[in-house]
């Protein structure tokens, strides 16, 4: 049972979504309308057999896929997906769905190279409050990333519109209205879950007095970023920049994200925390 | 396969050659029921747009050429003189062109997707006169399935192939849906009311004209359902649209002033400015904002462009799924054209093997007159089988296609090769046991 749920459905799951890339890599080479409604079933069926996975190793460990790198890599992705698909029903994703399938792959095949069985489990990770403080967590940063991709979309769009560029980028991308509507639903989004997270931490804290040192060390990246992010949001909710700069304020953003999200993560696993 | 086409096209043809041929509806009713009466016709059907106007025939044995030229002159009115812009094709030719005529790659704009609608009704017109048969309901069934096959699967109709269709295009690469979008058009010439057309077809409904002349403003304002502005316009208008199109006769520009550049750098969502007009009419100097997008005439031409040749591209591709449905179609007559023949067979054995039982009967008891049905069904099927497949390979290689000459096949190679094999190795088999 345990080498189906951590090693061999893991694999599989990689081997899907690694065709659901290939298929996504031919369309961003021709146009093929039946074979793009396939490959959205598809990513509709990956998403289902995800999830059914997650639950099974969920039950299984008693706690949810955070137990170790490898397996917040694989909830990362996951989270990463369903929004994607999310996003995918209010406005059509096309060639696009390629940068999101890129990101799922590369977490799956970190996760199954640092390995998804958890072994001795530390206390600290035990607990319904690290479940509910790391999926807010998570969430809140599949959210931020989807935000990144949304503002990489946007900036390519506006250089080929302002360099009269009429590609296959101009042609399929989602138009530069929807990439924006997109960008700023994401970051608000995220940034009320990580703040969340944060603010679940802080009880959390206040719960376990014994492990305040180990918590607060793991949550100064954390903090960090929930004030760059809120500096972030007001910004764009001022539109204080233009459309363009605000998206490149979000790549740069996820880009800082990703770096204190490793810190956040090397500190749990490799730190005190450990 | 019994499929004719005759007509002519803008290749063939010159503009007025094209009016002369062209069908109005009740011409085309007239000439449905002329055909569905005719000696040698068992199906018609006519296809008549502004670049084509073709009849589709499903003959009893085709019809040499010229009389084909001679009942396509009489159904348009075409003088004989102008019969040699037609064209003649047959079989698989002609089924190869309806599909290319579905798929758009025989149009005059590569692509266009009118000419789907216009085969669908062209083939409404024909059920309603009762004047197809099942060869030509299916090549034109086949053909409008061809026809959205190829749009469903290659980029052939997409992008934009005209000025006004590209600044559409181009205003949906940056708002999305139209739906809301605020336009202000400065002018109410033929190409600003074609642009505010194609615009108002996509979804904006709200609207601002200025133009020199007022009393042209509110002709087009009631079109669209817009208001009327000064002229020139103002930074207010600028500052209230989403999109400007200007397309006036102007020598001079006239979106532009300090007030409007403040305007525009003080305001805080995607402004696009579509200049139409040459001379121009709005300041190059307006696209200050990187949320200001400014396009031209020249830059729409070079988008048309870019789609064409992007249209040209997929049309090889369309090509290969042409050619998959004309196989398919072929294949589907040839196992057709059979079919009487085997229908025939199969009752022909059916009544010599009812006869044969019941002349039989007595000599049986009940439980072995039912193994005796059930022998004599087998039997039969699998003549019937062996002869129906020398039928089929004969329909696809064309040779003869009598009932007599395929018994005469299956006797001669099956039944001694195939069938007396089967016989010796069971018997050989019984024997062992």
């Amino acid at each position: 049972m345990d080498q189906w749920l951590y090693l061999v459905l893991p694999q599989l799951l990689l081997v899907g979504f690694g065709v659901l890339l290939g298929i996504w890599a031919i369309l961003l080479r021709r146009t093929d309308l039946g074979l793009e409604a396939v490959a959205i079933r598809f990513g509709w069926l990956a998403a289902a057999v995800l999830g059914v996975w997650m639950v099974a190793l969920a039950v299984r460990q008693r706690q949810l896929p955070i137990l170790n790198p490898g397996q917040l890599a694989f909830f990362l992705a996951a989270l990463v997906w369903f929004g994607q698909c999310y996003a995918q029903r209010w406005v059509n994703q096309r060639l696009f769905a390629v940068l999101p399938l890129l990101g799922v792959v590369g977490l799956m095949v970190l996760g199954l190279v640092s390995g998804l069985h958890p072994g001795t489990v530390t206390r600290f990770l035990v607990g319904p409050e690290v479940a509910v403080h790391a999926s807010l967590s998570l969430a809140g940063v599949a959210l931020l990333l989807g935000c990144g991709v949304f503002a990489t979309g946007h900036m390519i769009l506006h250089q080929q519109i302002r360099r009269r560029r009429f590609d296959a980028w101009f042609q399929r991308l989602p138009s530069l209205g929807d990439l924006d509507r997109l960008r700023r639903l994401t970051l608000v989004t995220g940034t009320a879950l990580v703040v969340a997270s944060v603010a679940t931490a802080m009880i959390w804290t206040s719960l376990r007095p014994g492990e305040e040192a180990t918590v607060i060390s793991h949550l100064h990246p954390m903090l960090l970023l929930a004030a760059l992010l809120v500096a972030l949001v007001v910004v764009d909710r001022r539109r204080w920049w233009s459309a363009n700069g605000l998206a490149v304020g979000c790549v740069i953003m996820c880009g800082v994200m990703v770096t204190l999200l490793c810190v956040s993560v090397i500190e749990i696993f490799q730190g005190r925390g450990a | 396969m019994r499929l004719e086409l005759i007509g002519l096209n803008h290749r063939t043809a010159s503009l007025e050659i094209r009016e002369q041929a062209a069908m109005a509806p009740p011409q085309i009713d007239r000439a449905l029921r002329e055909l569905s009466g005719a000696d040698n016709l068992e199906g018609a059907a006519i296809l008549s747009t502004c670049n084509r106007t073709e009849v589709y025939l499903s003959p009893v044995e085709h019809h040499d050429e010229d009389a084909l030229r001679r009942l396509y002159c009489r159904l348009t009115g075409l003088p004989p003189a102008a019969a040699g812009a037609a064209y003649v094709l047959r079989d698989d030719d002609a089924m190869r062109h309806l599909v290319r005529v579905a798929a758009g790659l025989d149009s005059q704009l590569l692509g266009e997707v009118q000419i789907l609608g216009q085969l669908k009704e062209a083939y409404t017109r024909a059920l309603a006169a009762t004047a197809t048969n099942n060869i030509l309901n299916k090549a034109l069934l086949r053909a409008i399935e061809a026809g959205k096959d190829v749009r469903n699967r290659t980029g052939i109709s997409q992008g934009a192939v005209s000025v006004a269709s590209a600044a559409v295009q181009m205003a949906q690469r940056i708002f999305g849906s139209l739906a809301g979008r605020r336009v202000l058009l400065v002018g109410a010439g033929e190409t600003a009311r074609l642009a505010a057309n194609h615009l108002h077809g996509a979804g904006v409904a709200d609207w601002r004209i200025a133009n020199r002349t007022v009393a042209n403003a509110r002709v087009v304002a009631d079109l669209l359902g817009g208001r009327v502005t000064g002229f020139p316009p103002g930074a207010a208008d600028v500052d209230w649209a989403d999109l400007v199109i200007s397309a006036t006769g102007a020598p001079a520009p006239v979106v532009v002033g300090a007030a409007m550049l403040d305007a525009v750098r003080r305001r805080k969502r995607p402004l696009l400015l579509l200049d139409l007009a040459v001379p121009r009419d709005i300041d190059p100097a307006l696209a200050v904002h990187a949320d200001v997008y400014l396009y031209t005439v020249d830059d729409f031409e070079d988008l048309v462009a870019a789609n064409l040749e992007a249209r040209r591209k997929e049309a090889l591709r369309a090509e290969q799924i042409v050619e998959k449905h004309v196989a398919e179609f072929s294949a589907w007559y040839r196992e057709h054209r059979v079919a009487p023949t085997i229908e025939r067979l199969h009752a022909v054995l059916e009544d010599l093997r009812r006869h044969e039982v019941e002349r039989n009967q007595r000599r049986f008891s009940p439980q072995d007159h039912a193994q005796l049905e059930r022998f004599s069904q087998a039997l039969i099927r699998k003549v019937e089988g062996l002869i129906a497949a020398n039928l089929r390979q004969a329909s696809v290689q064309d040779d003869d296609l009598s009932l007599a000459s395929a018994i005469a096949r299956a006797t001669a190679r099956d039944m001694q090769d195939a069938g007396v094999q089967q016989v010796l190795e069971r018997l050989r088999q019984e024997g062992r046991h």
